[in-house]
């Protein structure tokens, strides 16, 4: 069910919040299996639901989103709660002292919020591997990864027991989850929607971003968490993008972004050019330089952003992130400056690709979902490190701050999900939005895990 | 294709991870030396991988800083 049938369902009588988020609970308790849960907010989530439900029999106008459970990343700020942030080095941190901008915004339009999830550590990371609270596992299979880093929001989604999750997207942390979970998912515009409240990873390329079921979803929950806030430094403001275009122009990113694959992603990658009436491919020549300027970014501002905890108390890091932020913290200069000069480069290029395509379309990941546990890849007879190839077609587009969706279907080879980006002008997410929901119409969407196996 | 880079020649990655990190207050534990190295090296090529983009060091950076931007 859309998130607006639940909302209509909720409004009219048909069912209430209070039973919504019931159903929401027993779901997340029922995929317990999945480790994507971190704090279930049972007793909060129950008496807002209560509210609701009181104020639409009073008459009120519970919003647009009434009754919609939704889970959150552990790294948006809960009242009252510690921000995990899915590690140690957060344990001494003071309990939040208001929900998360993100948070408020969508319990304003009458969403109900009953979980907090599962992550890489301190966002770092494309595995869903936690030393502390243990791996998520994939609905679709849970010998594999739910993808990184905002594994548990992906895979409660997956599994159908919330229908829409918020993460974060630094280097691809929302798009290769939802890629390798089979869900769609939205990292809008940088600076687009509020961070405030959010522990930070990387100032200059974290993102806010959107899990759910379809693209009609992802611009309902969109649409909630859409608001200026002056307590983000970053947003933007005064913003205005052009209405979609009635003929929607595609385009295909080659170069860097059309090899190694995994025949079911290159299958996929195919079949949106058919979708989309994409026949030309286009090339962004600086694809490999940007990641590497991602990279460097990302392991010098995480270090700095650190280095006090480091100094302090470096035994609380997990293992897989304590050498890479200590690494990260001696970062020279020299690197970073080029590196966002890097960045200027390719935005630039991109916006020129974008003249002659309203969307531009790319692979997610280069394979589908890999076990848990395991360092390397083979993908296209090449043998890959995870780290490194998992998210080699998202972090060069992080870089230069565009919208982009992620849509999905089953490998005809592996069974599995498989991913495509879509990639807008900056501020554009409602032409991202409208091509995916064309995409979905040609297959790109896939059915709640649960749903599946109860069908098979 | 997505392989680690060879850091630049010559670069003393280890030398390099003790005497900054004292620049910087951070303590480095003797066992994390290495790894600190091995993390910095990898970083290091792709450091000199965006070098080879063409008058790279002329290029406006991407943030900008716009004075009085909480008032508008």
């Amino acid at each position: 069910m859309s998130l607006a049938a639940t909302a209509e369902a909720v409004c009219s009588g048909r069912t209430s919040a209070s039973e919504t988020v019931a159903q929401a609970l027993a779901a997340i308790e029922a995929a317990a299996g999945l480790n994507a849960a971190t704090h279930v907010h049972a007793e909060r989530a129950r008496a807002r639901a209560a509210a609701l439900d009181a104020r639409i029999s009073e008459g009120g106008d519970p919003g647009p989103l009434a009754g919609v459970p939704f889970a959150v990343k552990n790294l948006f700020d809960v009242e009252g709660q510690i921000t995990r942030a899915g590690s140690r080095a957060t344990g001494a941190d003071p309990p939040a002292a208001r929900d998360a901008y993100a948070i408020r915004a969508l319990e304003e339009a009458g969403a109900v919020l009953v979980a907090s999830t599962n992550m890489d550590e301190l966002a770092y990371g494309f595995s869903g591997e936690n030393a502390h609270d243990g791996d998520t596992r994939n609905p679709r299979d849970p010998r594999l990864s739910a993808g990184g880093s905002s594994s548990g929001s992906a895979a409660l989604v997956a599994a159908g027991a919330v229908p829409l999750a918020l993460g974060t997207d630094t280097n691809g942390s929302v798009r290769v989850p939802a890629a390798l979970s089979g869900i769609a998912g939205l990292k809008p515009t940088y600076g687009r929607l509020s961070r405030s409240g959010v522990f930070s990873f990387v100032h200059s390329l974290d993102h806010v971003g959107v899990f759910a079921a379809t693209a009609d979803d992802l611009a309902a929950a969109l649409a909630a968490l859409d608001g200026p806030d002056p307590d983000d430094p970053a947003q933007a403001s005064g913003v205005s993008p052009r209405p979609v275009p009635q003929e929607l122009r595609a385009a295909r990113l080659g170069g860097w972004f059309a090899a190694p694959l995994h025949p079911d992603v290159a299958e996929a990658v195919d079949a949106a050019a058919g979708a989309l009436g994409a026949p030309t491919t286009v090339e962004l020549t600086l694809a490999e330089a940007a990641r590497a300027a991602a990279f460097v970014l990302t392991t010098a501002e995480g270090g700095q952003r650190h280095l006090a905890g480091l100094a302090r108390h470096a035994e609380r890091f997990g293992p897989l992130v304590r050498d890479r932020l200590r690494a990260g913290a001696l970062v020279p200069a020299a690197w970073t400056g080029r590196a966002q000069k890097l960045r200027r480069r390719v935005t630039d290029e991109l916006s020129d690709l974008h003249r002659e395509a309203d969307v531009l379309f790319a692979p997610a990941t280069p394979c589908p979902a890999f076990p848990l546990g395991t360092a390397e890849h083979g993908v296209a007879g090449e043998v890959l490190p995870i780290r490194l190839g998992i998210g080699m077609f998202t972090q060069p587009l992080t870089l230069t701050g565009v919208p982009i969706g992620v849509a999905v279907r089953r490998g005809a080879r592996s069974g599995l999900p498989v991913g495509v980006q879509v990639i807008g002008r900056p501020f554009e997410e409602a032409t991202v939005l409208a091509a995916m929901a064309r995409l979905e119409k040609a297959g790109f969407v896939m059915h709640p895990a649960q749903t599946e196996a109860a069908h098979a | 294709m997505p392989t680690f880079l060879p850091p630049p020649p010559g670069f003393d990655a280890e030398g390099y991870a003790r005497a900054a990190a004292s620049a910087i207050g951070l303590p480095l534990p003797d066992e994390a030396v290495a790894e600190v190295a091995a993390n910095l090296a990898r970083t290091a090529g792709f450091a000199a991988l965006m070098a080879e983009a063409p008058e790279i060091d002329a290029t406006e950076p991407a943030p900008v800083f716009r004075a009085g931007e909480r008032e508008r």
